[in-house]
């Protein structure tokens, strides 16, 4: 059971290599996720990434002791430099799987990379290579495979944080949202339709945000008569709950004849 | 972007075009007192006459009980001609000065620079560098509450204007107790979010009545300045109305957000004004409407309750 315990951990390790890698080297829609805060560059970004997909491809194809202790090199590496920003109290994200989390580093982490550094070290004198392991892998060694899956999830800050998440979301009022999700949630929605015509801009004259809504409003004309009309978008994002209205200009008393939309009108 | 007060009736108008909520108006009288500031043109035993910023001149009666503040408790000689006054009225509702703060300043914000005993403070992106003199005889008293006075620490004393300088004289981080601005949500999405924290004031060059809020959207017009993730505010923008009301006196009033309150976020006292504040600083007013709402100038803060209403 020891050896078999030993034997799972050689293609484990190369799996975790090779996602790590894989997830630096993809961009983000800003761009790759720098690894660790004070190494901004993406040079080295894709160094990190380059090394993290030979040496998981290594640990498949070959049973180097050589390529072994490359490995307990790099998690031991990985290790002293997570402890090293958490010690530093940073919150920055250690960009250790890339796009996968941006989740700020913490003490989870650093027991995550001392496991991994420990599974190097217990699997550096195991003979054959990770592909044939997988190869020859049985149920028992299927089911070690997916327990330590799941302890490497359980250890990560990302999913961790996701849970959290899930348990406690975070209300309305308190999203940071961008503008560009407001403009996803207007543009298909029946408000934005009804009005589109009338709208003399593309562009918002204005634009502000109470709670959970933002406020959106477009120069347009109605029956040859500048009025402006306001959007209501809820911030989480349902275009079926955006509500619009025509604002008139406050200094006219009355309308003079019945065409044209119901005039909405302030005191203030 | 308009000035604040248009700004606020604008939105306001607009958003009541899309809600329908039932209009209010915010009228000079929902104000408890009104606060006046201005120039000392003359004082006597009995009146003192102020130049307010229009051109007006104000003058208010006096009594023995009229208290005056210049670095403290301070006597009629104070209240010299060219001297910048602010002014609490009485309960009463006349004109008398209850109050008197003679010359007062606040500088909050991070040490940038120190050469001897003048602090250059990064008061923030609306507020610019300022630059405070802290006497020999004040620096002890200025270090019990700021121990590091060095670049990189946050700074917050209330002192005297001499000219352009400003004297620092005692430190205004009421309690040294970390206090988180994260605020829980209300129960249910209809009901208005509640704060309750801590209020403080800061010098509007407009003398508007106001208050700087540290969540202020930094999408669109927001008017946000990137207080971070960490203040766990709701979410509003430049001209959106606050509740405000200050538990120490029981006086309230609606208040328009004029400001970012960036520095408000970076502080983690709590204030003992009356008992200690459950949280942080949620609110920055200015300095007339800080007076008006009964706060002292001196003493720095009050303990708050801030309302935001849904639509």
């Amino acid at each position: 059971m020891t050896e078999l315990f030993r034997e799972v951990q050689i293609p484990f390790l190369a799996v975790v290599l090779l996602v790590a890698g894989a997830m630096k080297a993809l961009p983000r829609g800003d761009g790759r996720v720098p690894v660790m805060g004070r190494y901004r560059g993406e040079a080295f970004t894709l160094t990190v990434a380059a090394a993290e997909v030979v040496l998981g491809t290594l640990l498949l194809t070959t049973p180097l002791l050589v390529v072994r202790l490359a490995g307990v090199v790099f998690f031991a590496t990985a290790t002293a430099v997570v402890a090293d920003l958490v010690r530093r109290g940073s919150e920055e994200a250690c960009g250790c799987f890339g796009r996968l989390g941006t989740t700020p580093v913490g003490r989870l982490g650093v027991i995550r990379a001392a496991v991994l550094t420990a599974m190097a070290v217990v699997s550096a004198g195991v003979p054959g290579t990770g592909a044939a392991i997988l190869g020859t892998a049985g149920d028992r060694s299927l089911a070690l495979f997916a327990v330590d899956c799941m302890v490497f999830l359980a250890l990560s800050p990302e999913v961790v944080a996701a849970v959290a998440r899930i348990r406690h979301p975070v209300p309305c009022e308190l999203r940071d949202v961008p503008l560009e999700a407001t403009y996803a949630a207007l543009r298909p929605s029946t408000a934005w339709r009804a009005h589109a015509a009338s709208l003399t801009s593309t562009e918002p004259s204005d634009v502000w945000r109470e709670l959970c809504h933002r406020y959106l409003v477009y120069p347009a004309e109605v029956d040859g008569r500048s009025v402006e009309v306001v959007f209501a978008v809820p911030v989480d994002g349902r275009p079926s709950a955006v509500r619009a209205g025509v604002a008139w200009d406050p200094g006219w008393e009355r309308q003079d004849d019945d065409s044209g939309p119901q005039r909405v009108h302030s005191s203030v | 972007m308009l000035p604040s007060r248009d700004l606020m009736h604008r939105r306001r108008r607009l958003r009541q075009v899309v809600f329908s909520d039932p209009p209010h108006r915010l009228d000079d009288d929902s104000w408890p007192r009104r606060a006046i500031e201005g120039v000392i043109v003359d004082a006597s035993p009995h009146v003192i006459v102020l130049a307010r910023a229009d051109g007006s001149e104000v003058r208010l009666p006096m009594s023995a009980t009229t208290s005056i503040w210049y670095d403290g408790k301070a006597e009629l000689a104070e209240l010299r001609p060219g001297r910048r006054a602010v002014v609490r009225p009485t309960d009463a509702g006349g004109l008398a000065a209850e109050r008197i703060w003679v010359d007062v300043a606040r500088v909050t914000g991070v040490i940038t620079g120190r050469v001897g005993n003048r602090f250059d403070v990064d008061a923030g992106p609306h507020r610019g560098q300022l630059t405070v003199t802290v006497p020999d005889d004040a620096l002890r008293r200025v270090q019990v509450r700021h121990p590091r006075l060095e670049p990189g620490a946050l700074f917050d004393v209330i002192g005297i204007r001499r000219g352009r300088e400003i004297l620092g004289l005692r430190p205004l981080r009421s309690s040294p107790q970390p206090a988180p601005h994260a605020v829980a949500p209300p129960p249910r999405r209809t009901t208005p979010w509640v704060l309750r924290g801590t209020a403080t004031w800061f010098e509007d060059p407009d003398g508007g009545r106001g208050a700087a809020y540290p969540a202020l959207d930094p999408h669109g017009h927001g008017g946000g300045c990137g207080a971070g993730p960490g203040v766990r505010l709701p979410y509003l923008s430049l001209g959106s109305e606050l509740w405000v009301r200050n538990e120490c006196t029981g006086q309230e009033a609606r208040v328009p957000i004029i400001e970012c309150g960036c520095m408000a976020a970076r502080f983690c006292d709590r204030c003992v004004r009356c008992g200690t504040s459950p949280r942080g600083r949620v609110v920055e007013l200015s300095r007339s409407a800080f007076v008006d709402l009964g706060g002292d100038l001196d003493a720095g803060c009050f303990n708050v309750t801030v309302r935001v209403d849904r639509p």
